[in-house]
C-alpha cells in the first residue's frame, strides 16, 4: 500500500504525465518541460512520488563506454502509484469542477427569445 | 605610391583580415566551450547543498547524467546550449537540491516511529540490561559492533554506518544500581534504495554525557 501525497497542483501535473504512458520511461528533463515545472520543483516532487512507492526510478541499462554516455536514471509508476494516481486525480477533477448554475426552465437570454 | 607600397598595402590587409577571422574563430570556440561548463558548475556548485551521502546518488547519477543529454540534444545550437543548462541548474542550486535531500532524507511519520518503537522493545530491553551492569558481549542481542571509548559507550546496529548527529535530548533515560544516569538514543533512518524503502534500527547509549560518540 503507497503511502499518502499531499496533492498539489504541480504534483497533479506530473502524475498526469505518468498516467499518459504509465509503462514508459520518464526522464527528468523531459518531465520538466511537459510539465512545464523547474527542476527545482520537479526533483523534490519525484523525490516524494519516489518514497511513497507511487513511482519507482532505475537506471538505463547502456554500456557507458561503448554509448559515450552516462546511464540516465528514469522512473516508471508502480501498479499500486497508478490505482492511487487516478483515484487523486479523480478526487481533485471533482473537487475543481466548476459549479452548476441552475437557470430555470428559460435560458438567460436578456429577453431575446 | 610605389607597386612596392601597394603590394605591402594588400598583403597586410589580407594578412590582418586571415588574422582577425582566425581570431574571432578561436574566440567562439572559447565561449562555446564556457557555454558547456557554466551548467556543470552551477550544477557542482548544487552538489555543495546536497548531504555529503546524498551527493553520488542525486547529482553524479541522476542531474549530471541529465546535463550531458541537455547539451547532447541541443549540440548544434549554441543559443539553446546555454539556456537549457542554466534552466535546469540555477533552481536545483537554488532550492531544489536541498528540498530534495529534505525529503529523501525525512524523519518518518511520528506513527511509523510508534511502531518501530514498539517493534523493538526486545532490542531496547536488552541494551538497558547491558547497562545495567553487563560486560558487552561481542555479537550478541541484534548484530551490534561494540565500541568503547573513555566517554561514551556506543552501541550501533551493524548495518549502518556512524556518524550520526545525536538529538539534544535522549529517548530515553535510565538510571542504573549504581545511581548512574544512561542516555538511550533510538534512531530510524530510512534509505532510499532502487526498489523501495529500508528501514533499519539503530540504538546508541550514552554513559552520562551528552557530546558526541
Amino acid at each position: 500500500m503507497p503511502d499518502k501525497i499531499r496533492m498539489t497542483t504541480s504534483v497533479a501535473s506530473v502524475l498526469r504525465e505518468f498516467l499518459e504512458a504509465p509503462t514508459e520511461h520518464q526522464y527528468g528533463f523531459d518531465l520538466m518541460q511537459r510539465c512545464g515545472l523547474s527542476s527545482g520543483s520537479l526533483y523534490p516532487i519525484l523525490a516524494r512520488l519516489e518514497k511513497a512507492e507511487w513511482i519507482v526510478g532505475r537506471f538505463e541499462e547502456i554500456d557507458p563506454s561503448k554509448e559515450g554516455r552516462r546511464p540516465r536514471k528514469y522512473y516508471t509508476l508502480t501498479a499500486a502509484g497508478a490505482r492511487a494516481a487516478v483515484c487523486e486525480l479523480d478526487l481533485l477533477s471533482e473537487r475543481f469542477k466548476p459549479p452548476v448554475w441552475d437557470f430555470g426552465s428559460k435560458p438567460a437570454t436578456g429577453g431575446a427569445w | 605610391m610605389s607597386v612596392l607600397g601597394a603590394t605591402l598595402l594588400v598583403s597586410g590587409s589580407l594578412t590582418a583580415l586571415v588574422m582577425g577571422k582566425v581570431l574571432v574563430s578561436l574566440l567562439s570556440k572559447e565561449v562555446e566551450g564556457r557555454i558547456d561548463h557554466a551548467g556543470y558548475t552551477i550544477l557542482r556548485l548544487a552538489r555543495r547543498r546536497l548531504p555529503a551521502d546524498l551527493r553520488e546518488s542525486l547529482h553524479d547519477d541522476e542531474w549530471l547524467p541529465e546535463m550531458d543529454d541537455i547539451l547532447e540534444r541541443h549540440k548544434d545550437r549554441p543559443i539553446t546550449r546555454l539556456v537549457w543548462p542554466l534552466r535546469f541548474s540555477m533552481p536545483l542550486l537554488l532550492w531544489g537540491a536541498a528540498r530534495t535531500a529534505r525529503i529523501v532524507r525525512a524523519t518518518p511519520a511520528l506513527s511509523t516511529r510508534l511502531k518501530v518503537y514498539l517493534r523493538s522493545s526486545t532490542a531496547i530491553v536488552r541494551v538497558i540490561k547491558r547497562i545495567a551492569g553487563a560486560t558487552p558481549r561481542e555479537g550478541d542481542a541484534f548484530g551490534e559492533s561494540i565500541e568503547k571509548s573513555s566517554r561514551a559507550r556506543i552501541l550501533q546496529s551493524a548495518e549502518l554506518s556512524v556518524g550520526v548527529d545525536l538529538p539534544e535530548r535522549p529517548d530515553l533515560v535510565l538510571t542504573d544500581a549504581n545511581g548512574e544516569e544512561h542516555h538511550i538514543f533510538v534512531k530510524i533512518p530510512l534509505a532510499q534504495t532502487g526498489s523501495g524503502r529500508e528501514t533499519a534500527l539503530t540504538l546508541w547509549a550514552k554513559h552520562n554525557d551528552r557530546s558526541s560518540p
